[in-house]
């Protein structure tokens, strides 16, 4: 009799045993399972904002290829280069002539549209995204955009402008 | 007092087939996991690939498939270039590699391949550009 009421109590240990395992587990595969998601996120937020900032800039001069419609310059004046660099989209809009700069001031790569070139100063744009870094190289029809993002990453992207290369009949 | 027969051997038999199933159940999403790792892995590869493609393309194109002037262009980028006849191999660091392939369609249609593969060789993205042999500067 003692030693049934013992075999049974040893019974009871297993499956409490069992259940416990089967329970650790569970949570095991939860804890793999949230912690792959994450990463996956994390890597997909990091690659779309790894290129954001460039394929915004790249399709703005794409949108403004136009004769003589794009120019780096300094801010306050194209053709004197300062300490921030920006990118000039020229375009006319009934006769008048107007003006976005893209550039890069105090955390955020920032984008300004005035009528002409207008005196403003930098902290007038609006904030277009976080960023820590911007800079263009033009030479001759090409544009060389690197942009660094609020994670530090830098992406360069060169676009043409293909604006005064029409064949002549 | 009356000796009943014990229900644990029932109960740890079901929750043996519990663990059982739960066994399969994890080893698929464990499978899941690590395809949907493998895809991210792909799409982030692809992602740089298409970009390192559009620059290059458009570098080719700016130069009018002028071999020692994209070959310029691609070094003031920050690539490192090397260049065989009409192809050019580029790179920026060893993740990835960039074959530009500069041929001519037409007598007035420049055409030239770029593709990009990783560090496995395995193809990641290529496009085709193409210009108008006798535009003005």
């Amino acid at each position: 009799m003692k030693n049934e009421m013992h075999r049974h109590q040893i019974d009871g240990v297993f499956v409490l045993l069992l259940f416990t395992m089967y329970a650790a587990m569970v949570l095991l595969v939860l804890y793999f399972g949230v912690h792959s998601y994450q990463g996956l996120v994390d890597r997909d937020e990091a690659s779309f904002e790894e290129h954001l900032g460039t394929a915004y800039i790249s399709s703005k001069i794409k949108g403004a290829d136009i004769d003589e419609g794009v120019a780096v310059g300094g801010f306050t004046r194209v053709d004197n280069p300062d300490q921030i660099q920006t990118l000039y989209l020229y375009q006319t809009i009934d006769g008048e002539s107007y003006v976005t700069r893209l550039y890069y001031y105090e955390g955020y790569l920032r984008e300004l549209f005035t009528a002409g070139e207008d005196q403003v100063s930098p902290g007038d744009g609006n904030k277009v995204m976080e960023a820590k870094g911007l800079t263009f190289h033009q030479k001759g029809n090409r544009v060389e955009i690197c942009v660094k993002n609020a994670r530090g990453e830098e992406d360069r992207l060169v676009s043409m402008v293909r604006t005064g290369r029409e064949v002549t009949p | 007092m009356r000796n009943e027969p014990s229900k644990a051997p029932l109960l740890l038999m079901e929750q043996m087939i519990m663990v059982l199933v739960f066994a399969l159940a994890a080893g698929i999403c464990i499978q899941a996991f690590a395809l949907a790792e493998k895809k991210s892995r792909g799409i982030q590869q692809r992602d740089e690939a298409v970009c390192l493609a559009q620059t290059c393309g458009e570098i080719v194109k700016s130069s009018e498939g002028d071999i020692t002037k994209t070959e310029k262009a691609l070094k003031e980028a920050g690539f490192q270039v090397k260049v065989r006849g009409s192809k050019i191999q580029a790179g920026r660091d060893d993740s990835y590699l960039i074959h530009m392939n500069i041929q001519e369609e037409t007598e007035k249609i420049g055409k030239a391949q770029v593709s990009v593969e990783n560090r496995k060789e395995e193809r990641l993205y290529g496009i085709t550009v193409k210009w108008q042999e006798d535009s003005h500067e």
